[in-house]
């Protein structure tokens, strides 16, 4: 008892301090390097939880990906970050609205207390002890269908969920293409030429990677892992694949690619029209007797979209400095 | 003091962290990460409660919602970083300090 106690001190003051200091540390790349080690640290949070499938996903996509994403966006935006420290300019004097007075901060300050009040409030109200919905989930379980909880809920108790998930993805590559002026990532080089040994550690890789991704998408109906998971190491095998200079998604013909964002999406679309055509079948329902292939068929569709969208969403990210006007080979290669 | 009070006033910490960083940070990749302090100071507060009955199974569907967020928060992520780079690429010579978009 003691010890796990002890464990959750540290973890927290971990947790605590590394975002204490991402948010104050002066030098804007190790404020990127610690929010990578703050999502490292979350992940372990999320194992104590006993929550090993959002430690999966957390450890993909919250410290490797967004990690990525960052430091990909920091490269673009300063080359020569070295040069000046941010926040050390003075306000502009001739644009009053734009230098935030004492006032303003202290109002600011007394706004964030008060939120942290409320919240403790809200904590301590709460019974301390409770099975949520667990006993309900477990209720409207169906013996000899998918018996790994999390990936039932998912796919079978809230499906509606899941699939707006998938939407948003989609959204956000379109807003991510968008914002970039692009309407594909077909052809983007990488930003450097490939190293040698990362050559030699992608070939290495690979064939670990996509295992590791379909193991955990079938691993899902019964164990910690599926769709998300494996979405994400897909889309970080489909990047490190671009960055050695092998093909992934920027070879993908047009129609192949925009088949692979869409089917997630729109295999859930089809199982819904079927729902509503079918009476006896429940809104985003499946057909009886067939719930196991079609949660797999959808799983493994929503993991190719997941993958490819995440990295497209990384390359562009990445390499999106390339064939612009202001940047063409300015000081972005190392 | 049991393991969900814990965790839970360490999530209550964290956002406030992150609110206090959007608001006083100025440049927009810090402000990007105050927002993703905040997201991770929820998922905090929801796996805390999913957490409640100790050792037994945690509740499987704040886990099933959190799972959604974790994508949702880094496509959101992904935008903005998208949109950040529009606005300096648009404001190649604007200051670093967050008001990259309000020159004329």
């Amino acid at each position: 008892m003691s010890m796990g106690l002890a464990l959750d001190v540290l973890l927290i003051a971990a947790l605590l301090l590394t975002s204490w200091r991402l948010l104050e540390a002066s030098d804007l790349f190790q404020a990127i390097v610690l929010f990578i080690s703050f999502g490292l640290f979350l992940s372990l949070v999320w194992l104590r939880l006993q929550a090993p499938d959002i430690a999966l996903a957390e450890a993909a996509v919250g410290a490797g990906l967004a990690g990525v994403l960052l430091l990909g966006t920091f490269k673009g935006l300063e080359p020569d970050f070295r040069k000046k420290q941010e926040e050390s300019k003075p306000c502009r004097l001739d644009r009053p609205g734009a230098c935030p007075t004492r006032v303003h901060y202290l109002a600011a300050l007394l706004g964030v207390l008060g939120l942290a009040g409320i919240l403790t409030l809200a904590v301590l109200d709460l019974p301390r002890s409770a099975n949520g919905l667990t006993e309900l989930a477990v209720r409207a379980f169906e013996p000899g269908g998918i018996d790994h909880l999390v990936t039932a809920v998912l796919l079978d108790f809230r499906l509606y969920d899941t699939w707006l998930e998938l939407a948003v993805l989609v959204l956000a590559l379109l807003g991510v293409l968008g914002a970039g002026g692009r309407h594909s990532v077909r052809g983007l080089e990488p930003p450097w030429d490939p190293d040698p040994v990362l050559v030699w550690l992608v070939r290495l890789l690979i064939p670990v990677v996509f295992s590791a991704a379909v193991y955990l998408l079938l691993l899902g109906g019964h164990a910690p892992g599926g769709a998300f998971q494996a979405g994400v190491i897909l889309a970080s095998g489909l990047t490190l694949l671009w960055l050695a200079g092998y093909r992934s998604v920027t070879v993908l013909p047009r129609g192949l690619w925009y088949g692979l964002v869409i089917c997630g999406f729109g295999s859930i679309e089809v199982l819904a029209i079927f729902a509503s055509v079918h009476p006896e079948t429940p809104v985003l329902g499946y057909p009886p007797g067939f719930s196991n292939p079609v949660i797999l068929a959808l799983e493994s569709l929503a993991t190719l979209s997941i993958g490819v969208v995440l990295a497209t969403l990384t390359i562009e990210t990445l390499g999106g400095r390339e064939r612009t006007p202001h940047y063409s080979g300015k000081g972005d290669r190392p | 003091m049991n393991t969900f009070l814990l965790y839970s006033l360490a999530a209550v910490v964290l956002i406030c962290l992150g609110v206090h960083g959007l608001i006083f940070r100025r440049h927009l990749l810090r402000k990007v990460m105050a927002l993703n302090i905040i997201s991770g100071g929820i998922f905090l507060l929801l796996i805390s409660t999913a957490y409640r009955n100790g050792t037994e199974a945690a509740d499987p569907i704040p886990q099933a919602m959190v799972l959604t967020g974790i994508v949702v928060t880094v496509s959101a992520t992904a935008f903005a970083l998208a949109l950040i780079r529009r606005i300096h690429q648009d404001n190649p010579d604007a200051d670093d300090d967050g008001d990259f978009g309000d020159r004329e």
